[in-house]
């Protein structure tokens, strides 16, 4: 490595260099050893370092202690007085301002999506589903099934062709599916609704599947409060 | 009263007597003076800013974690209460540009000229330290300490005067190690240049080698 690109690797270590810090002090030292420049700037930082170190210390005749004592013991034991009550005083003031609007503005802003809801039109039920989704309002929407039971030990029988197939993917709402899983429980899905004779083997157990986020409108995923998940096809 | 600055805190918490709180405080109110005359320039505001320290520090003990030191505690209210007064010290500035009858407390007009001047005092046949006593010298330092950037000033004299570590620089400033690194680094080149005339004249005037530079009572590498 050229000189000029040790310059750079090594010069602002030689702060931390003299105050002994972590460095690394065989490379910073080789290095001084072959350049004058850095040598120049490292007694520089010395000079400097040094006239602040050897520099008397300021000293106030105050006892500062003493007067906040006195201060604590006029006030009865409490400090708040003059100009630090005033300064108490508003901040109080700007901290009850603030929650008052903020519980406003959030009571504002549930009435607007409620309001949202009923709004919307019913030929755009996808996007009713994400603004109560929002809302914690979770609604199925009718799409395939893969198991008709939610018993979970009927998980491994052979599984009915049916109009809608939903996968059991999960043993309560808290427990939903991984992203990254979104493809096999599709291929599931899938293989069921073609041939609904052959037994499904559903390796997917909730242990599998835990994420906070269950929901994934564009896969068209949708789960009612029991966990069961439905793939739109 | 020889017991830790934990302890004490765990004292007054549990007793509320003021005693403990108190020996905790006698413990750093004058290097909490000290550190903020270093870091405002003037005696008076330091005064202030350590009777704010003191205070705030008494209402808000509670939320001394152990997670850091007492002192790195201490100290970074009063760096917080530093930076506050000179952010306003900074908008009136402004305003002051109007004003014949007030001056800011760092002048760097004036003082980027004292700095003109110790390199004619040099020039002379004398020692500068002839020219200058400690206190005088003193009064340089601290006037090229009141042209660094607040940062840069706030990590050397946290450093190099109250001595404490990058560790505790950076819990008392909310920087991390690397950023007080730097700003020691530079501010410490800044600093030598700022007082460069003085350190060239006295390599000039080495036929005079009785005197010393400043910095060499005690010298540390």
């Amino acid at each position: 490595m050229s000189l000029n690109n040790d310059c750079a690797k090594y010069q602002e270590s030689l702060s931390a260099y003299i105050d002994n810090e972590d460095v690394d002090k065989a490379g910073v030292e080789s290095h001084l050893s072959e350049c004058h420049h850095c040598s120049d700037v490292l007694q520089k930082l010395t000079d400097a370092k040094n006239v602040l170190v050897n520099l008397p210390p300021s000293i106030s005749q105050r006892d500062f202690t003493s007067e906040l004592e006195q201060r604590i013991k006029a006030n009865g034991g409490n400090v708040i007085a003059g100009k630090f009550s005033k300064t108490a005083l508003a901040a109080i003031f700007i901290a009850l301002t603030g929650i008052i609007g903020f519980y406003a503005l959030s009571n504002f802003e549930h009435n607007k999506v409620e309001k949202n809801i009923a709004s919307i039109p019913e030929n755009k039920a996808e996007l009713k589903q994400k603004i109560q989704r929002e809302n914690n309002k979770i609604e199925l929407q009718p799409i395939a099934k893969v198991a008709t039971s939610k018993d979970e030990s009927n998980k491994q029988k052979p599984v009915q062709k049916a109009k809608e197939i939903t996968v059991q993917v999960a043993s309560s709402k808290k427990e939903s599916p991984d992203q990254s899983q979104n493809q096999t429980l599709i291929q599931t899905a899938m293989q069921v609704q073609n041939k609904p004779e052959e037994p499904v083997n559903i390796a997917l157990n909730t242990s599998d599947l835990s994420s906070e986020n269950g929901l994934f409108d564009d896969m068209g995923f949708g789960c009612d409060e029991d966990g069961l998940y439905a793939i739109k096809l | 009263m020889d017991i830790s600055d934990e302890a004490l805190v765990e004292k007054y918490r549990q007793t509320k007597d003021f005693k403990y709180f108190g020996a905790l405080t006698r413990r750093y109110q004058s290097r909490l003076f000290n550190a903020a005359h270093r870091i405002m320039g003037s005696p008076e505001e330091a005064e202030e800013v350590v009777q704010d320290t003191l205070l705030k520090a008494h209402l808000s003990l509670n939320q001394f974690k152990k997670q850091s030191s007492f002192a790195s505690w201490i100290f970074a209210i009063t760096n917080n209460i530093c930076m506050d007064r000179l952010r306003v010290r900074k908008r009136r500035s402004v305003m002051q540009i109007f004003s014949f009858n007030s001056k800011p407390l760092y002048d760097q007009e004036e003082d980027a000229s004292h700095f003109d001047n110790i390199g004619q005092i040099a020039d002379s046949s004398l020692n500068p330290l002839q020219e200058l006593d400690i206190e005088e010298e003193g009064q340089m330092v601290l006037k090229a300490l009141g042209l660094l950037p607040e940062v840069q000033r706030t990590v050397l004299v946290l450093h190099d005067i109250e001595g404490f570590v990058y560790q505790d620089i950076a819990q008392i400033t909310g920087a991390s190690i690397g950023t007080v690194r730097s700003r020691l680094h530079y501010g410490r080149l800044k600093l030598r240049e700022l007082l460069n005339p003085y350190f060239s004249s006295s390599s000039t005037n080495d036929s005079s080698k009785t005197g010393s530079k400043p910095g060499d009572r005690h010298v540390t590498q």
